[in-house]
């Protein structure tokens, strides 16, 4: 299924891999082609002006080995003479065998009758052979004037009606200096024209000197290579189209083979992700293996990648299948902890008919833990008719450990206590019990006090806990307000075997209330780890006194949560107060 | 919680410093245990200590133990406010040698 979709795709989109190899190829060798064939073409005709030269030098040694150096120079030095004298006189149209004016062109020719004697004929004749055995179109032996720009003929070695006769000069397409020095003594280099019949000229310049070794003047090689250009230009035309053709060729054979090894094994991965990407979440752990269909015979990267994909795809099916067994532990859990937490919630008393019914006291109390379940409890009984006995304790840990040690810890306590006895003396009992149970070294503080509801005396023992605000409505110094209660205490319970837990007194009057508490409030801390602490604690209560004790319990735990909303609640927190209404 | 051990010959002395907490207690409670092990006297310096938690508590409870069964001792120095309000509040602070 997966592979028919991609050849859908594969028809209709334009390959861009394919594409881009073939635009790749094709310029690269379309360029390599014609760089090859600019420098076999340049290569050529280096090759065949180097050949003219060289004949050009031998042909020139030739004549000059059969003339008569000394009527040479004399010819050279008279046209030069003649030349100096009447240059000025005439123009160019005067001056060249093709001039309009024959009779002008007749009168400057007569000007040099004297210097064509018996030398000039055996040189033109020497000239004239070698232009006849040889490719050359002429050889004429030339001066330049520099100033005016002319190449004057001395000799020409063509006998043709329009050949050049001494004195005789042509303008324009004079090479300069510097060019004439490049010409002289290059290998290769030829003055290149383009002829005004559409044809392709080039002309070799070879210095002539005399036997002082002075220059005085050059011979002048003159070639028709319109054919060799031709030549060129034929084979431009015939080789360009077979290149073009054959570069395209090349390129489509190699695209279309890298399709097959390439891009085909690239679509047919691809393929497989977007179908593996389509399978619905809650299937992936069953579903068959997309990758393990694709057999693709790609280069050993693509292998990879494709058993890559494969092992991706099985570790995905083995990480959810982890999840999926985690997610499974921990709803248990959670649920496990939810009925964990309904039963220490119930462990903590009800403000039952008994409690309420009494008039001589008003109490509330709340835990809240840090995590599901918590360390912290706090109880209140009628240990008899007379007496009520409360307490708040504090496990030294958090979560469900501490929650089974405090669902022990609050048993014994209340058990101890209902059999009768002081607190000091149910803290000792239970603190030899807990020692031999507290098998993960766990330990209580606590504070206990047994309220004489006639009286108000208040028999008091605290394990190592927290001491208690104490606020009195009247009688003396302490009616300012809520103050923190500081008497002898034991060491908790649990902690260490032998030690006593002393007990005292406060004597509670008519409108007292006393607020019991764990570290959870004084030690509540917000992001910049300032702590709740307890100037916080009194100031809140006091803030709160005209309410009843349940409003003041629940100030105090609204103040601490929005002191720490930006921080996660760090202990247990456990809140309790009591308010003696007298006897 | 950084802890410095200096070993003499028939003592040890811990320079604790950090937070006893929750976090740290169980590497410290280790520690405790192997220098309780091997010394009858051990003494801690708790100046760099600026909070214990219960579970900091528990370690020092479970050293001072250790040291009572073979009848050593455990002193503490440079005890600052808030451990000393610890000590006080658990007991601990009369069982100890406090300089």
């Amino acid at each position: 299924m997966a592979k028919k979709v991609d050849r859908e795709k594969h028809k209709k989109k334009p390959h861009g891999l394919e594409r881009m190899i073939f635009l790749g190829i094709f310029i690269f060798a379309t360029l390599l082609t014609y760089i090859c064939l600019l420098a076999g073409i340049s290569q050529y005709l280096v090759h065949t002006f180097d050949m003219l030269k060289n004949e050009a030098s031998h042909e020139l040694a030739l004549v000059l080995a059969n003339v008569d150096l000394q009527d040479m120079e004399e010819l050279f030095a008279e046209t030069k003479a003649i030349y100096e004298a009447v240059a000025d006189d005439y123009d160019i149209e005067d001056a060249y065998p093709g001039g309009a004016d024959k009779e002008k062109v007749r009168e400057y020719s007569n000007l040099y009758s004297e210097v064509m004697d018996d030398g000039y004929s055996k040189l033109k004749i020497e000239l004239y052979d070698c232009r006849e055995a040889t490719e050359m179109e002429d050889i004429a032996f030339t001066f330049f004037d520099e100033k005016r720009n002319r190449l004057v003929c001395v000799v020409d070695g063509d006998i043709a009606a329009n050949c050049y006769t001494p004195g005789q000069w042509r303008e324009g397409n004079i090479p300069t200096a510097k060019r004439l020095k490049e010409i002289v003594e290059s290998e290769f280099a030829l003055d290149i024209e383009r002829g005004s019949f559409g044809g392709w000229s080039v002309t070799d310049y070879i210095p002539i000197y005399d036997r002082g070794g002075e220059l005085i003047g050059y011979a002048s090689v003159f070639w028709d290579i319109t054919d060799v250009m031709h030549r060129i230009r034929r084979f431009i035309f015939i080789a360009l189209p077979i290149i073009i053709l054959l570069v395209t060729l090349f390129a489509g054979v190699i695209s279309r083979g890298l399709r097959k090894r390439l891009v085909s094994p690239v679509l047919a991965i691809s393929g497989a992700a977007r179908e593996y990407a389509a399978i619905e979440a809650d299937e992936l752990e069953t579903a068959d293996s997309v990758f393990d269909k694709i057999d693709i015979e790609g280069p050993v990267e693509l292998n990879e990648l494709l058993a890559a994909m494969k092992s991706m795809e099985e570790s995905v099916a083995n990480d959810l299948r982890q999840i999926r067994t985690i997610t499974t532990v921990r709803e248990r859990v959670e649920t496990e902890l939810a009925v964990a937490r309904n039963i220490q919630m119930s462990l903590l008393p009800d403000i039952t008919d008994e409690i309420s019914a009494a008039k001589e006291f008003d109490l509330f109390g709340l835990m809240t833990p840090a995590h599901e379940v918590g360390g912290d409890f706090y109880d209140f009984f009628m240990a008899d008719d007379g007496h009520l006995v409360f307490l708040v304790a504090d496990v030294s840990d958090k979560g469900a450990g501490a929650a089974m040690f405090m669902a022990v810890s609050r048993s014994m306590i209340r058990m101890r206590a209902l059999t009768g006895g002081s607190p000091s003396e149910v803290f000792s009992d239970v603190d030899k019990l807990l020692s031999e149970f507290s098998g993960q070294k766990m330990f209580v503080t606590a504070w206990m006090g047994m309220l004489d509801l006639e009286t108000g005396r208040l028999a008091v023992c605290n394990a190592g806990h927290e001491y208690p605000a104490l606020y009195r409505k009247t009688g003396g110094k302490d009616t300012d307000g809520f103050f923190i209660r500081k008497q002898e205490h034991g060491s908790p319970l649990a902690f260490l075997p032998g030690l006593p837990f002393p007990e005292c007194e406060i004597t509670l009057n008519k409108g007292d209330r006393l607020f019991l508490f764990t570290d959870g409030v004084t030690e509540a801390h917000n992001a910049y780890d300032e702590l709740f602490g307890t100037d916080r604690l009194l100031e809140v209560l006091n803030d709160n006194k005209d309410c009843d004790v349940r409003s003041q319990a629940l100030a105090l735990k609204d103040a601490v949560d929005e002191f720490a909303s930006d921080t996660d609640q760090f202990d247990d927190i456990t809140i309790f107060g009591l308010e003696y209404n007298g006897g | 919680m950084e802890t410095q051990i200096i070993e003499h010959d028939d003592s040890v002395e811990l320079i604790l410093k950090g937070h006893l907490d929750t976090k740290t207690a169980k590497e410290t409670e280790g520690i405790f245990h192997e220098m309780g092990e091997k010394y009858d006297n051990v003494t801690l310096d708790m100046g760099g200590v600026s909070y214990i938690s219960s579970a900091g508590i528990r370690a020092l409870r479970d050293l001072y133990m250790t040291l009572y069964n073979k009848k050593g001792t455990l002193s503490m120095v440079n005890v600052g406010d808030v451990v000393m309000n610890v000590l006080e509040m658990t007991g601990l602070k009369g069982l100890l040698k406090l300089n």
